[in-house]
């Protein structure tokens, strides 16, 4: 069986080109490969968002293929650590590999988080393979409006 | 010439714009092809797979914009790929198109190809 990627070119000649530069190109990058760290104990850093909200912090990781219980989410003087471990599925010794851009294995990430975070305050939903942390605010580190009066 | 530069950012774009999910293809059982995606935070009704000819084509969508989600606010760290999910495989003729099976969980589409019954390896009988 043939499960061949399937290419959109165009007739147009310079495509083929194109298509073969970028292919060169690519060789050499792995943007979508998670980073890994430590020297012995290899973990894999997934990527994460952070954006920033007036009244909150979100955190955003995506996590496929994980189960909610794998995942641990501490926060420990003003360190956020997602860690946890994806097991692999659905490989067994008898089954025959194809091909295999997924990883398994322990990961974790770490990340200072900005002053002015309530720590007791930290929501965490795990959907559809993103979690999602919800870091609210202290009262005191909120923007406020200051409102102009008129004399 | 200035034709030929539009085409290139377009192309630019397109390829910005989907992101090729991760894969991992193994035949679990005999006759069974497994074909696992990653598509994190794409829902059940986001997600389209479509089968024509030979091509099945798997598209995903994320739900508010392009990051799912809320896009407000300011983006303090961005790693996380953005875009749609599209991929396009081509299947043979030995993948038997109506016995297709998908299941989506925790953002990890599965899809089960079955291999033809001719198709199947069979013992030969020695009389």
């Amino acid at each position: 069986m043939a499960l061949v990627r399937w290419y959109d070119r165009d007739l147009e000649p310079f495509n083929t080109f194109d298509w073969l530069q970028r292919q060169i190109n690519d060789l050499f990058e792995f943007p979508r490969a998670p980073e890994t760290h430590g020297l012995f104990d290899r973990r894999v850093s997934p990527a994460i968002d952070v954006i920033e909200h007036p009244e909150s912090f979100t955190v955003k990781c995506d996590l496929p293929g994980i189960d909610r219980k794998d995942v641990d989410i501490t926060i420990a003087s003003g360190v956020l650590t997602i860690k946890g471990e994806k097991k692999s599925v659905g490989e067994s010794a008898h089954s025959k590999v194809y091909r295999k851009e997924t990883w398994e294995g322990s990961f974790q990430r770490t990340l200072s988080l900005p002053s002015g975070v309530d720590t007791e305050k930290v929501e965490a939903v795990f959907k559809d393979g993103v979690l999602t942390i919800t870091l609210s605010k202290r009262e005191d580190t909120k923007s406020k409006r200051i409102e102009l009066k008129s004399k | 010439m200035a034709k030929d530069v539009q085409v290139h950012k377009e192309q630019d774009m397109e390829r910005a714009q989907f992101i090729r999910p991760h894969c991992f293809i193994c035949e679990e059982e005999a006759g069974v092809i497994s074909l696992k995606l990653e598509m994190p935070g794409v829902s059940k009704e986001q997600l389209e797979v479509d089968v024509d000819g030979n091509e099945l084509k798997i598209t995903g969508k994320r739900k508010g914009g392009n990051a799912g989600g809320s896009t407000e606010g300011t983006y303090l760290l961005r790693e996380r790929p953005q875009g749609e999910y599209r991929q396009t495989y081509t299947i043979d003729d030995t993948i038997d198109r109506n016995t297709i099976e998908a299941v989506l969980e925790g953002g990890v589409l599965t899809l089960r190809l079955h291999r033809k019954e001719s198709e199947k390896p069979r013992k030969i009988t020695i009389k």
